[in-house]
């Protein structure tokens, strides 16, 4: 089976439900776990961030009264949602993950190599997703209890980079923009723009770059551990060959050195499979759902694989 | 635009507005307003209510008081519904009448209040409607279409309503009063104030590009009718937006019929419908203020129109030759984004962050191959 085109396909149907679906009528509502921006016109299903940072942006009594209900279905739904999934939501869904899987296909095709940052920085850089996901929790909170501008209002949709670029895919313009009218939105909406900027030159060399400091990846990396996909290593059968890590969009160093735990979704890991796909090793690493087997890395299908590419 | 879970979100700053304005019968100058303005988190009325309210500090012709208005209507105790054909049960809103309303609270709800002004439209936006007959009834329909008929409800001085907001999509709060027979002519009011609420919309229905009444009993005679390019323009009316609207008369466009647009600032623009009995009315900067920008100030907007009916009948006892509709569509203005929001700059930026991003993995490139 090849999974990457398989992948291919389903994130190609899912950013054309995604972003298009809501012109005919296609809701998935707006609680879903991945970046599906709210701001695109007739989104087929929207993130659940912004609304969590607007529901957090309440004073503590309701938080604690009838809204407390509502913010616990969200965040319930959401949560329920990675656990169904688990973190297949970014490596298969989420459309910010499919356009830089597509222009790093683009460089591919370019045939430019792609860049690495050294495991140390990986590591270091790896706790900014959850510094973003605290300040998207904790601003909306000030907002509603300490007397915080309402200028914070949403913080990280103002500056995530998928608000200005996600509604171009449709023509509209409306979102790109610098809002001059207090200090915290000039800020923030100019780093959306930054970060814009920096999202095709940096995606081109650099594979899911947005991915390593998403918040999104930090919220589901919460329920990693409980989802019903899971990737699995048998550390027996791993020969260290480095062919998986070579493989990782998200340069997972554990992927490779790993030899004792068997689960092996990481706070990085996007479950786009491309590890087992690269191993060579029979059932080294394998894709459960529920526990049961989804895909599992073969010598065979390697080979198959390997042949392929150099036919092509 | 965004539409955000659970809906719920309060449409920051918007003031819910619900305007009954009527010239009777019996002479043009005698003008009866009202609406409703939402009281916002804080018990505060909308900033441009505020502003309304100094502005006419000392008193104006539109804060008469109410008194004596009334001495037109009555208040049968027949069925009143049949004009509106609404559902039954549905008579629930009266002036100064208790009772519960608002319908059945349901999970998550968010009740709403909106205070009821009276007067002439704007000078009247100054001061909540208190005491004095009131006949009109209210509803709030809900974005699945479903009728809440509300209830009028006396809080010191001043009567309010409220209503709850639940799942995202567009509302309406609506007004009728059909009572009143004076020179030998009928008058309805009816009066509408939509709004949109962001969050989980039901279905399909909310995606319609208009305020569709979508009466499950019926629909209203007069109606004005709005549509909208986007979600954007639905969720605020901006200053420079083209407000386009058609006019229907017992579910179909009225031709030739005069429509107009009121501001705050009681700037005023007439037009006859065209031949499918649509109009549009670009919405003007109607007010320039110095000091820091406020997003959320918000100016009242009333679009209203009227049509006779040659149709003698008989109501309650009280003969008329023709019966007199009028219709308001109350709606917030906000001030246009380009004041605050800068395309070009992000332009700027982001050509800028390009190439220098470009440039830097580009020279980062060269110089490992140097050193290689």
């Amino acid at each position: 089976m090849n999974v990457q085109r398989l992948r291919l396909l389903v994130q190609a149907i899912s950013f054309v439900l995604l972003i298009y679906g809501g012109a005919v009528a296609i809701d998935f509502g707006s609680k879903l776990p991945t970046f599906s921006c709210a701001f695109v016109e007739d989104v087929g299903g929207g993130c659940f961030l912004i609304a969590l940072q607007h529901q957090l942006a309440r004073p503590l009594p309701a938080l604690l009264g009838t809204m407390g209900v509502t913010l616990l279905v969200l965040i319930g739904t959401a949560a329920l949602l990675a656990v169904v999934l688990n973190k297949a939501w970014c490596g298969w869904i989420c459309p910010v993950g499919f356009l830089q899987d597509l222009i790093t296909k683009l460089r591919n095709l370019i045939g430019i190599d792609l860049s690495r940052l050294p495991w140390s920085s990986v590591k270091r850089y790896r706790s900014v997703k959850y510094v973003l996901l605290a300040l998207l929790i904790l601003l909306p909170l000030a907002i509603g209890n300490l007397g915080l501008s309402r200028d914070w209002t949403a913080p990280f949709c103002q500056m995530c980079p998928a608000r200005p670029l996600l509604p171009l895919l449709k023509g509209d313009t409306s979102e790109f923009h610098v809002d001059f009218s207090s200090i915290p939105t000039l800020v923030l909406t100019t780093l959306a723009i930054v970060l814009a900027g920096l999202f095709v030159p940096v995606s081109f060399v650099k594979r899911r770059f947005f991915c390593s400091y998403c918040p999104m990846l930090a919220f589901l990396s919460l329920f990693d551990k409980v989802g019903l996909l899971s990737l699995r290593k048998d550390g027996q059968r791993c020969t260290r060959c480095g062919s998986c890590y070579r493989a990782c969009p998200m340069e997972i160093r554990e992927i490779e050195e790993e030899k004792v735990k068997t689960n092996l979704v990481t706070q990085d890991c996007i479950l786009c499979l491309r590890c087992v796909e690269s191993c060579p090793e029979n059932k080294a690493l394998t894709a459960t759902f529920l526990g049961i087997e989804v895909f599992r890395a073969s010598e065979a299908g390697f080979l198959e694989r390997q042949s392929k590419k150099t036919e092509q | 635009m965004p539409r955000f879970s659970s809906g719920r979100l309060p449409v920051l700053g918007i003031g819910l507005a619900l305007l009954l304005q009527a010239t009777t019968v019996e002479a043009v100058a005698e003008t009866r307003t009202m609406w409703l303005g939402l009281v916002d988190r804080d018990g505060q009325r909308p900033s441009q209510e505020r502003t309304a309210a100094d502005r006419t500090a000392g008193g104006g012709p539109g804060e008469r008081a109410p008194a004596g208005q009334g001495a037109g209507m009555r208040m049968p105790s027949g069925d009143r519904g049949a004009d509106m054909r609404m559902p039954s049960g549905d008579r629930a809103a009266r002036g100064g009448s208790g009772g519960e309303g608002g319908g059945a609270r349901s999970h998550g709800e968010r009740m709403q209040k909106a205070l009821i002004y009276e007067g002439v439209f704007p000078q009247a936006n100054a001061r909540p409607a208190g005491a004095g007959p009131l006949d009109a009834r209210f509803w709030l329909e809900r974005p699945d279409h479903r009728l809440v008929p509300l209830t009028v409800r006396q809080e010191g001085p001043r009567r309010r309503v409220e209503f709850p907001t639940g799942t995202g999509g567009d509302y309406r709060l609506i007004g009728y009063d059909g009572d009143r027979v004076a020179g030998g002519s009928r008058l309805h009011l009816y009066a509408y104030y939509g709004f949109m609420m962001h969050g989980e919309v039901p279905g399909k229905v909310q995606r319609d590009t208009a305020y569709r009444p979508g009466f499950l009993g019926g629909t209203p005679r007069l109606e004005i009718v709005r549509f909208f390019d986007n979600d954007g323009d639905r969720y605020r009316s901006r200053v420079g937006h083209t407000a386009r609207v058609q006019v229907l008369f017992e579910g179909k466009p009225l031709a030739n019929a005069p429509i107009s647009l009121t501001t705050s600032q009681d700037w005023q623009r007439r037009l006859q419908t065209d031949a499918d009995g649509k109009a549009e009315f670009t919405l003007i900067k109607e007010e320039f203020r110095d000091g820091p920008i406020d997003k959320n100030r918000t100016a009242l907007f009333l679009l209203q129109t009227e049509h006779v009916e040659d149709s003698p009948g008989n109501y309650f006892g009280n003969p008329y030759e023709r019966e007199r509709f009028v219709a308001t569509l109350a709606f917030q203005v906000f001030p246009d984004s380009n004041e605050w929001e800068s395309k070009r700059v992000a332009y700027l930026i982001f050509v800028f962050t390009t190439l220098v991003g470009g440039a830097a993995i580009v020279t980062q490139r060269l110089r490992r191959r140097t050193r290689a």
